[in-house]
């Protein structure tokens, strides 16, 4: 696929459709774009006229002289495919399509937005829309829209799905001079989507921030891996409508009816660091926050105000948003005690009083910056008596300007505060008319820096991280299938569970009255009898189970009758026979831990109370596999039931948060390694004692995975382990390549400061001696789906040392990826680089990537002919060369 | 102001100083109000025990009842379940025994009761707010109390209305209205239960709290387990 860069910065623009009919969109597309026609040629194409907009009109984009960056298309939809065509021939880079007429109006449509693919798959054309309303670059004076505003340049880039409300919102901004870097309305989506214009947009020097109104994400798998790219350098985000589901679904298994669009879209993003806010007001909150070095480092909020009311406002907005409101420490209240009046409120929120002075604001906010159990300050002002509100807004701006602490200030009043609040936004200082919005924004902040921290975090090794056998589990789902079976028997699932290290209750298939009996006495007593047959799904409604049953004489009695009146029930289901399982005694709470397949992200686990009645309680929340220890306690810590576990119910001994990390890591496993498995819930898993018990699970099988690929249903790849290799070093040294992980920070670390200066000279162009935790981050926790990173490890007792990496990063376009190796000096020599960078090349082949290219330093003779030795041209730039390798 | 029936209770809880009632005490209150409550007695001997257990029908639960003992299922002061003279016997003789691991605790006696069936468990609770006064609390028991705080509150006097609504505003209504092929549990029972903890705050303004937990409701009627009543108001 072509790059987007040319079409997002185009010398040369074909306007189609372009004329000087009154009101027509063609008009106004050229008068949008002759805006900028001091930096690029504009050329109307319309076979009807000789000139548009007094300029030459061209009959088609063939006949226009020279190379066109950039065509816009607003021609009637019958006519736009066979325009697409004529472009692409022409070796047009991109196109934007204004035009409507295509899916939104049905099957017509449709097949018009066929054709235009089939034109892109024998051609690289790039195209945005169809019914988009355009893009807007203000920076560059490249106007594609046929919108009568016209933003001034900023540093907020805005993508959204609709044109009409992107257009709406972009007239609000306007007006309320806010400033943009980009405007696109992606229409459509046939070919350029959210991923695309991230990895664009994360490259651009002028967009600090990214604001999204979307829709539903289109590719997700592409949306993910971009955001969890630039999530870190460029804040994103997002107002995603449709957050009430329009009906409940009919959906077979309770995750399936807990978890909606809403939830899922929520996770995910967490996932990747994608802020997701609740107004359009927040989004632009967010964007001229977020992008601020000096984000909360906690939840914990301190307020100054001269009004009581607006505090206790300002303190009810905390605790309803899960902030939490500040506790000045001793030596605050002593110094504040000193040198405020002695009626100041004590405490937090600090009220210092109507007349409240320069002095007083100062003294409170000094030392509330420096107190270390203070996050973050909000600064409240009402206006009051003789205090003048702009003295006290420099003042704050003063203290603000050490920037150790995010200062939110709100002023409230309107004209005798509207100085103030102009001086806070000049100078980069958040400011709201409201405590509560405030706040509000506080918190997004807050969040947004937490989920980045996710993205940091280098997780324990644990002991669950293992590979289970799992063959014989996949012969019982193709038998299963293959049989046109969706559901799998209890006893198979069973198999999963033990297989996977998930507790469950002992428990047996009988057949018969003697069988029962027999697996009864051999789990003991009392047991629970319960109905075998996949084609009852809820065994509770078709009467099928009985509980507490204490003896060998209440086995016989109840196994028959059961049999009988679930017979007389479902006569038509077909039964396996009577499921016989340990009674677990002092339950002292239920939980349900499951999976299901999204139609956008693919796998989610849930974790949440359980029972019978989830679907009412609601207290759940959902992560994206593949998870670990972190990830699996972030989900589990968004529930009230997960905190009250580990704290200990009232009388009941606490439940240890390993023991419940454990298992949700290990069912994460589960789900990563099957993604034939459509729907799958563990519920109850109750807790007894501080342990956990399955005791009731189902599998749903998906008869439709595609082949060929591992992951079909991961939005995000886990550790790619098809690659760890033992090997062999010329001195016989025995090492295991594999990808980096997470947690490989320290021995990375230890790598790179273990390299002598030349080495380090010649990987990184300058001797690095160490690196900050979140450089080794971005080196250690990476994107399977775009770099690639191979390590050499070694044991020296129980040690594990790093002598080697190479690493290989893709460009977003996935067409070429650039390398880098290095050995540590004792292995070099060894055939270790040789080997690391071959592995790469297998890596790239697989990606179908088309070059694979390293910088060398010139004097690194050894690396170059290594490189020659794997058949790389190489070629002098300067002080380097440049060695690539064309894979196709 | 004070309900008379009521008065001899209080009094005599006033007069020794105590700030909570015992729970026959409690329970006595209730039945004064129409809650319903197990069949109980107080028995200060091994002997007394095993009549009131003959007499309100097995099985039964025993307590100790002691105004120093407010925690008493951690106190070893519980024995639930117990199905005979014999077994009646050997947790009177345990309870006691429990009891005395408490330095300085008076025994007032030991509560027989009879086991209530299970049912759906609910919770009614009352209190006395600084600025709205008597105001009554309901939810479901168990984890939808302690772990979700699912619960409506609200300003006595009660009326039908009232209390239906509050219970109909918790989010575990449904479990009430029976789930998964069980039986609707009694709401009218319940309403009456809320009223009459409302009543009890309205009439009696020494009554700072009350706390009937849990309260098993069945298809027919509700009754009220366990009952704790605390003084402090004016």
């Amino acid at each position: 696929m072509a790059a987007i860069e040319k079409m997002f910065n185009p010398e040369t623009v074909a306007v189609i459709g372009a004329t000087d009919s009154e009101g027509s969109v063609g008009r106004s597309l050229m008068k949008n774009l002759l805006l900028g026609k001091h930096k690029r040629t504009i050329f109307p194409v319309n076979p009807n006229h000789a000139n548009v907009a007094g300029l030459k009109s061209y009959p088609s984009v063939s006949k226009i002289p020279g190379h066109v960056d950039l065509a816009v298309i607003a021609t009637p939809a019958k006519t736009v495919p066979s325009l697409v065509e004529e472009c692409a021939e022409s070796g047009v880079e991109g196109a934007v399509i204004i035009s409507a007429g295509f899916r939104e109006v049905g099957s017509d449509g449709l097949r018009l937005e066929e054709q235009i693919r089939e034109i892109k798959r024998n051609h690289d054309i790039r195209i945005l829309g169809p019914n988009c309303v355009g893009m807007i670059r203000p920076h560059l004076c490249l106007n594609t829209s046929f919108l009568r505003d016209n933003p001034e340049p900023g540093q907020i880039a805005f993508i959204s799905q609709s044109g009409a409300l992107g257009a709406a919102i972009l007239n609000w901004a306007v007006s309320a001079r806010i400033g943009f870097s980009l405007f696109a309305s992606l229409g459509s989506t046939l070919d350029i989507d959210y991923g695309d214009m991230i990895d664009y947009l994360g490259e651009d020097p002028h967009t600090r921030s990214i604001i999204i109104y979307m829709e539903d994400v289109r590719n997700a798998k592409k949306f993910m891996s971009a955001a969890r790219g630039f999530a870190r350098t460029k804040p994103i985000i997002v107002l995603k409508a449709g957050r009430n589901p329009a009906g409940a679904k009919a959906a077979s298994s309770h995750t399936g009816a807990l978890a909606g669009d809403y939830e899922v879209y929520d996770a995910a993003f967490k996932r990747v660091g994608v802020v997701m806010v609740d107004e359009i007001g927040d989004l632009f909150n967010c964007a001229s926050v977020l992008d601020s070095r000096f984000l909360p480092a906690g939840p914990r909020l301190a307020i100054v105000t001269n009004a009581g009311g607006p505090g206790v406002l300002a303190a009810d907005a905390i605790v309803s948003q899960r902030g939490v409101l500040a506790e000045l420490t001793e030596e605050s209240l002593r110094t504040l005690d000193s040198k405020l009046p002695p009626y100041w409120s004590h405490g937090n929120p600090l009220d210092i009083i109507g007349d409240a002075d320069i002095e007083r604001y100062e003294t409170a906010v000094r030392t509330c910056v420096s107190d270390p159990h203070v996050d973050g300050l909000l600064v409240i002002y009402t206006p009051q008596g003789t205090t003048d509100p702009m003295a006290i807004a420099e003042a704050v701006v003063r203290i603000a300007a050490d920037r150790r602490k995010p200062i939110l200030t709100v002023w409230m009043g309107e004209d005798s505060v509207r100085d103030a609040r102009d001086l806070f936004r000049k100078e980069d200082i958040p400011t709201y008319p409201t405590p509560e919005e405030a706040v509000k924004t506080y918190m997004y902040m807050y969040r947004y820096k937490s989920n980045l921290d996710l993205l940091y975090e280098t997780p324990e090794e644990l002991s669950v991280d293992f590979s289970p056998p799992k063959s014989h589990l996949k012969v019982l789902v193709q038998r299963a299938l293959k049989e046109g079976r969706t559901s799998l028997s209890p006893t198979d699932v069973d198999r999963f569970l033990d297989a996977y290290g998930i507790p469950r209750a002992p428990s047996g298939l009988a057949k018969n009255v003697e069988q029962a009996s027999a697996v009864a006495s051999q789990i003991g007593y009392p047991v629970a009898l319960k109905i075998a047959s996949a084609d009852i799904l809820h065994k509770t409604d078709a009467r099928g189970i009985e509980l507490g049953v204490g003896s060998p004489d209440q086995v016989t009695e109840q196994f028959n009758s059961l049999l009988e009146r679930v017979q007389k029930l479902r006569p038509q289901a077909k039964i396996d026979g009577v499921y016989v399982q340990k009674m677990t005694s002092g339950v002292d709470c239920e939980l349900i831990l499951g999976a299901k397949k999204d139609p956008h992200f693919g796998s989610v686990i849930l974790f949440g109370m359980g029972g019978t009645t989830v679907e009412m309680v609601r207290d759940f929340s959902i992560g994206l596999p593949p998870l670990n220890q972190v990830l699996a306690r972030r989900v589990m810590e968004e529930t009230k039931v997960y905190h009250a576990l580990v704290k200990g119910l009232r009388n009941r001994p606490p439940v240890e948060s390993r023991l419940l990390e454990g298992v949700m890591i290990r069912f994460s496993n589960l789900i990563v390694d099957f993604p034939e498995i459509a729907e799958i819930d563990i519920n109850p898993l109750v807790v007894s004692n501080g342990k956990l018990v399955s005791l009731d699970a189902r599998i749903v099988l998906d008869p439709n995975v595609p082949a060929g690929e591992a992951h079909p249903h991961l939005v995000i790849l886990p550790y790619p382990t098809k690659w760890v290799t033992p090997w062999t070093l010329k001195d016989g040294t025995e090492v295991v390549l594999r990808p980096i992980r997470p947690e490989d920070e320290p021995i990375e670390l230890e790598l790179i400061r273990g390299l002598s200066p030349e080495t380090s000279r010649f990987r990184f162009f300058q001797v690095i001696k160490d690196l900050p935790h979140e450089a080794l981050v971005r080196f250690c926790n990476i994107d399977y789906n775009r770099e690639m990173a191979f390590i050499a490890e070694t044991r020296e007792g129980d040690r594990r040392i790093e002598i080697g990496v190479a690493r290989l990063i893709l460009e977003p376009n996935r067409k070429r990826g650039e390398f880098a190796v290095v050995v540590a000096d004792r292995h070099q020599g060894k055939g270790l680089g040789t080997k690391l960078v071959d592995m790469l090349i297998a890596a790239a082949r697989e990606w179908e990537v088309e070059t694979m290219y390293g910088i060398v330093m010139a004097e690194n003779t050894s690396m170059i002919r290594l490189c020659e030795k794997l058949g790389f041209t190489i070629q002098r730039k300067g002080e380097n060369v440049l060695a690539e390798l064309h894979l196709k | 102001l004070n309900n008379p029936k009521t008065q001899a209770v209080l009094a005599a809880a006033a007069k020794e100083k105590r700030t909570v009632l015992l729970e026959p005490e409690a329970k006595e209150i209730c039945r004064i109000y129409g809650i319903p409550v197990p069949d109980f007695g107080l028995a200060q001997t091994s002997a007394e025990a095993t009549q009131l257990a003959e007499k309100i029908g097995y099985p039964v639960v025993v307590k100790v009842v002691s105004p120093d003992i407010v925690h008493k299922t951690e106190a070893g002061g519980v024995i639930v379940n117990l199905n005979s003279a014999k077994e009646v016997q050997g947790g009177f003789a345990t309870i006691l025994d429990n009891a005395k691991k408490v330095p300085n605790a008076k025994i007032a006696g030991i509560l027989v009761q009879k086991m209530a069936p299970k049912g759906v468990e609910v919770i009614v609770g009352g209190l006395r707010d600084n600025q709205f006064g008597p105001s009554v609390m309901f939810g479901l028991g168990g984890v939808f109390v302690e772990v979700l705080k699912d619960t409506a509150f609200r300003v006595a006097p009660i009326d039908d209305l009232d209390a239906v609504e509050m219970i109909r505003d918790v989010r575990a209504y449904k479990i009430l209205k029976g789930v998964r092929g069980q039986a609707p549990a009694d709401e009218r029972a319940v309403a009456q239960l809320i009223k009459a903890v409302a009543r009890i705050l309205l009439e009696n303004p020494s009554v700072d709290q009350i706390d009937l937990n849990p309260v098993m409701v069945y298809a027919d009627g509700a009754t009220a387990v366990d009952a704790r009543i605390v003084l402090g108001g004016k």
